[in-house]
């Protein structure tokens, strides 16, 4: 893969991708907020499902053993799983067993992220996504940019092309065709689906349950009409109870949509007696936890709080600017930022912590308040110790840190510095500073220090008013 | 039904995540904001009645309230027309409306689903409505399917004034026990629908395009 900066100078560059995100985010955040005026009492509603999410890292273990025992107790089979592989592998087996061959998907983060379709695939199944963002995403062999707004970097141009191509229908760049060429297409899918796999919003321990929200009906499609249902979970998405759900469900599709509900919202609580009552025969949830207990030990287990509403993409400046694919994983913007190093290791994602200005949207945003700003701090100070720096840097640094422990010499070197630069400086802004200091201006430029410092300043004005 | 798995995996999990949490930082309780939720209780019926009807206007939702059985009925038979309808069992449809259906428009396979999914119309009651979403909870049993209300591109749904709650919480709260024993639940809030393209919302994607509440006395 490139590296960081390569695909965010090509992002930078990609002006379908500029004007795609530059409308849809400013479209969901408006919609947000109007979502969250209609809430009463928000702010309470907001902290007590941050208060259960954090109850439930903090007792995760016996969450999931409540959880487990009252899956098992409705009929539903329980599996777990250390990796994505073993993940994966589960599928396989349930898939053989059952002579199976067509499988249809719900829209779903976390098979993207353990490659669900690729292993599928390899294997001989024949795997459809059907949410429509996804099953563009699927067409075209890309992945999706965005956690609920999987294309929201194409333009429907580039949707239509695609649809043309890869389904053979006379193009079009009308959303409602497009989506009518998808229906008929995809209802074909559903009928002759042997399985349906889903991922999980939220599972109940409570009551066993585990809830599939989707706005398209992909969600209930995949649940109602396979006789096998497979549930993917990560472990960390467990709340206690049923009012807790309510809380979820409440913050959920206003973060995500601006809706104050999403259309559909399923409860699944086990199989079906009869197929004419329009449940599966077997159902199955496998428990993942692909690095998730990595990063419960850790300073950023608080991300294992999320929801998964997308609302921190659509507010970070960053995002916006550079789009999902940049980030270089499943999980983009700044809950990626933070879910992929913890994920996947943190030395080959170092760069993702520095994805961000530190503006504090996300944090602002976020339905549970969960507070990315100082986590990304927390990587970048990880990132930072884990790899050697050259002597240049540690020297600076050093010296740096000496300096703002000795006020009167960081006075004087300051004030040194001010007079030498507004000397030698002939405009307002330096565009290249000398030498290795080079590396600041490389990517901004530096303005003309002040005569006087913010502390020079302030003693003046004291004496005035004293 | 399979027994805990207590080889391997199940234990590594766990015990992992027990380790974890010794050295894990999970910010401790916060205060709350306050909450000053008006108690739904107090809330009357009317207001109950009318904010379901707002919300249900607001999601593209036709809604006709109706005073007597016969009148749903009728209503119910001016919708549907003669069109092909795929319905709960005639004894599960509240008002009587099954009298007003004629056989030769109605699915009677039960299990298959291509016949189903050719109905123009899925016919149901509905177990709950929830004002404060414009939601309708539909508990499965029998002759009741979820499919019902997915399958054709139509879903009219009958209401009962008096199965019409103010929130989610009220209907958790409320129904406890049939939620826990349902093989599923479906909570429907408005057609399917989709903005994936360029945010431009489009309705009809998998489920139902449209949906048309009754509500009888």
């Amino acid at each position: 893969m490139e590296s960081f900066s390569a695909r965010v100078r090509h992002a930078l560059k990609d002006r379908d991708l500029q004007f795609a995100l530059d409308r849809a985010t400013a479209h969901l955040r408006s919609r947000t907020r109007t979502a969250f005026n209609s809430l009463e009492n928000a702010d309470a509603v907001r902290d007590k499902a941050r208060q259960a999410k954090l109850d439930v890292l903090k007792n995760l273990d016996r969450y999931l053993i409540q959880f487990e025992a009252k899956l098992i107790e409705n009929g539903t089979h329980v599996h777990w799983a250390e990796t994505g592989r073993n993940a994966c592998g589960i599928v396989l087996d349930i898939a053989r067993n059952r002579d199976a061959r067509n499988i249809v998907k719900s829209k779903s983060m976390v098979t993207e992220e353990i490659e669900l379709n690729r292993a599928l695939i390899e294997n001989g199944f024949h795997v459809v996504e059907t949410d429509l963002g996804e099953y563009i995403v699927q067409l075209a062999g890309e992945r999706p940019s965005h956690i609920i707004a999987p294309i929201i970097h194409m333009t429907r141009d580039r949707v239509g092309r695609i649809m043309h191509e890869k389904l053979g229908v006379p193009y079009s760049d009308e959303s409602e065709t497009l989506t009518a060429y998808a229906r008929e297409k995809l209802r074909r899918e559903f009928l002759n689906a042997d399985i349906g796999i889903s991922g999980a919003n939220f599972g109940v321990a409570e009551t066993g349950t585990v809830c599939i929200v989707t706005n398209e009906g992909n969600g209930r499609m995949v649940t109602t009409l396979p006789k096998i249902h497979i549930a993917i979970m990560g472990i960390e998405k467990l709340v206690p109870g049923m009012q807790d759900l309510d809380l979820m469900l409440k913050i959920l599709a206003r973060s995500g949509t601006g809706q104050k509900l999403t259309s559909y919202t399923t409860l699944v609580n086990g199989p079906g007696n009869s197929p004419a009552d329009g449940s599966p025969e077997e159902v199955h949830v496998i428990l993942l936890d692909n690095g998730r207990t990595n990063i419960l030990a850790g300073e950023t287990a608080e991300i294992l709080a999320c929801i998964r509403c997308g609302a921190c993409l659509n507010a970070c400046p960053v995002y916006n600017t550079i789009g999902g694919h940049a980030y270089g994983d499943v999980y983009p913007g700044p809950v990626g930022s933070i879910v992929t190093p913890g994920l996947r290791g943190l030395a080959p994602w170092k760069d993702l912590p520095y994805a961000s200005s530190l503006c504090g949207a996300c944090r602002e945003v976020c339905p549970v308040r969960i507070d990315i700003p100082r986590m990304l701090l927390s990587l970048r100070s990880s990132a930072v110790s884990e790899t050697p720096q050259p002597p240049g840097i540690r020297f600076g640094m050093k010296l740096f840190g000496f300096l703002t422990e000795n006020p009167d010499l960081y006075r004087f070197f300051g004030r040194a510095v001010r007079i030498v630069v507004r000397a030698l400086l002939k405009g307002e802004w330096i565009s290249k500073l000398p030498g290795f200091l080079d590396g600041w201006t490389k990517k901004r430029d530096l303005i003309k220090p002040p005569q006087e410092s913010f502390q020079e300043l302030w003693k003046k004005r004291k004496k005035r008013n004293d | 039904m399979t027994e805990p798995d207590s080889t391997g995996p199940r234990d590594r999990i766990l015990d992992g995540i027990r380790s974890a949490l010794r050295t894990s930082i999970v910010p401790g309780n916060q205060e709350t904001a306050p909450d000053s939720a008006a108690e739904e209780a107090a809330i009357n019926r009317e207001i109950i009645l009318s904010r379901f009807t707002e919300e249900l206007d607001l999601l593209g939702v036709d809604c006709f309230r109706e005073s007597t059985p016969e009148e749903v009925a009728r209503r119910v038979g001016l919708l549907i027309g003669g069109r092909k309808i795929f319905c709960w069992d005639s004894a599960s449809l509240p008002y009587g409306i099954a009298s007003v259906l004629r056989d030769e428009q109605v699915v009677t396979d039960r299990d298959n689903h291509g016949s189903q999914a050719e109905a123009e119309i899925g016919l149901t009651g509905c177990s709950a409505g929830i004002a404060e979403t414009g939601s309708l909870m539909l508990i499965p049993g029998e002759g009741t399917s979820g499919k019902n209300s997915l399958l054709p591109e139509i879903h009219v749904a009958v209401v009962k004034e008096s199965d019409i709650y103010y929130s989610m919480k009220e209907v958790f709260d409320h129904f406890k026990q049939e939620l826990r024993k349902a093989p599923y639940v479906n909570i429907i809030t408005g057609p399917s629908r989709t903005a994936d393209i360029e945010q431009t919302l489009t309705l009809g994607v998998h489920g139902p395009g449209s949906v048309i509440v009754v509500i009888g006395p």
